[in-house]
């Protein structure tokens, strides 16, 4: 595997870990209404709907804690990625049946964006970013300004991500101003 | 020359991360915005029967009894319609706290459930949710004369068929100002506060002069003025424009 630079490595994780346990937060503080979210999806019978409502956000906010932790990194990465997949595949199949006007949940009762091809993209970054979080780094050691450039690059990918949800979320409602004035 | 490289490093980043924070604000505004016009049943558009008005009658049937029902009228009892369906997260929420609230109101009040769709997936929510005991009646009239957008949405009509209250309910608080405002005779928290409101200003005149102004900012767009002037010769020219626009669409 190809060794990247030090800076881009704690970027990506450092943004990861910021992503994954806010949307773990934000799903666990209303349990019942992703419990809700989930049960659209139709995938899985009513009565694992509970226990998946409550197990998918603290896998999720544990395996982003765990990215910190350079030890466990890579496991930490690799839990997320198939996280990241279940949700990804969940979206996937319902686009496919056309049940785009269920909420994905993603985010719990804080945004609320309905089913779109736009999701899946948006997924895709996040598994470029785990990605990056998964490979070795090395090169050079970490000075205080590396350590800098990396905070500050990742937050800036922290708020870039969510403004792109915020486009995502606000799409249909334009749909919906279009289609008046037509 | 590292020195100035350093400077400029540091500068961008705050810049571009400022940038980005300025962005993920506007997009927020968006997103109330859009909230705020959307054509479907946002808050702010009073649409449908408005309180005060007496209630449209309807000759449904409740759904497992098969039993004739009537919504609106006077009746002796008052009526809370709860508008649902199986596929709302907020609905599925709030139902335990419509449940007690049936308990604890059976004296005055009936909770009816009102969706739509077909009936295998209402049946099965009814049993998954343990809803026997409500009437619980599938009709797109319904909804359609409310012009119900949003779920879950809550009307009180009182013993005289007349609404009372009405709007979307998203937490247990809302759920209870419908209740209250049976209670008390005042529809909404706005309309309590501006009815107390001191200098004279008479609370009807008030509320008058607040729709005027909406309906004024709106009336930018000529075609939706000219909208409601035809398609709603039955409504006054306060109506929000965009209540008749949306009409259009609806059926």
């Amino acid at each position: 595997m190809p060794q990247i630079d030090p800076v881009l490595g704690w970027m990506a994780v450092a943004s990861a870990a910021a992503i994954f346990t806010a949307s773990g937060v934000l799903k666990l503080y209303d349990v019942e209404t992703f419990r809700g979210a989930v049960t659209n999806y139709r995938l899985i019978p009513e009565w694992l709907a509970t226990p998946f409502a409550w197990t998918a956000p603290v896998v999720e906010c544990a395996a982003a804690l765990g990215l910190l932790l350079t030890p466990i990194r890579e496991s930490a990465a690799l839990v997320l990625i198939v996280l990241l997949g279940v949700f990804t595949g969940a979206i996937v199949i319902n686009l496919a049946r056309g049940r785009t006007d269920i909420d994905c949940g993603c985010f719990g009762p804080a945004l609320r964006q309905r089913l779109s091809w736009w999701l899946l993209l948006r997924n895709g970054a996040l598994f470029a970013l785990l990605a990056i979080a998964l490979m070795p780094v090395g090169g050079r050691a970490m000075e205080f300004f590396d350590v800098a450039t990396a905070a500050m690059a990742a937050a800036t990918v922290v708020v870039l991500y969510t403004a792109a949800n915020y486009l995502i979320a606000n799409a249909p409602g334009l749909r919906a101003l279009g289609a008046l004035n037509a | 020359m590292l020195e100035a490289l350093v400077i400029s490093q540091i500068l961008l980043w705050v810049l571009v991360l400022s940038m980005a924070l300025m962005m993920l604000a506007l997009l927020r505004q968006v997103g109330v915005l859009h909230e705020r016009i959307a054509p479907m049943g946002a808050l702010t558009l009073d649409r449908g029967p408005k309180e005060g008005e007496h209630a449209p009658l309807f000759e449904v049937k409740d759904l497992r009894r098969g039993t004739p029902l009537k919504l609106g009228g006077p009746r002796g009892r008052s009526t809370l319609l709860f508008f649902l369906s199986p596929t709302c997260p907020v609905c599925k929420k709030l139902l335990p706290i419509v449940k007690s609230i049936q308990q604890a109101e059976n004296s005055w009040l009936d909770v009816v459930l009102a969706s739509d769709g077909e009936p295998v997936e209402h049946e099965r929510f009814i049993r998954v949710q343990h809803l026997e005991d409500f009437p619980y009646v599938l009709s797109s009239d319904v909804g359609m004369t409310y012009r119900i957008g949003k779920l879950p949405y809550g009307v009180m009509i009182d013993d005289s068929g007349v609404i009372r209250a009405k709007g979307l309910l998203n937490t247990r608080e809302h759920l209870e100002s419908l209740i209250e405002a049976k209670q008390m005779g005042v529809p909404s928290i706005q309309q309590f506060l501006q009815s107390r409101q001191p200098e004279g200003h008479e609370s009807h005149e008030h509320a008058h002069d607040d729709q005027h102004d909406h309906a004024h900012g709106h009336s930018g767009h000529p075609d939706r003025v000219h909208a409601d002037d035809v398609d709603g010769p039955a409504q006054n020219h306060e109506a929000p424009p965009l209540a008749a626009a949306g009409k259009r669409g609806g059926k």
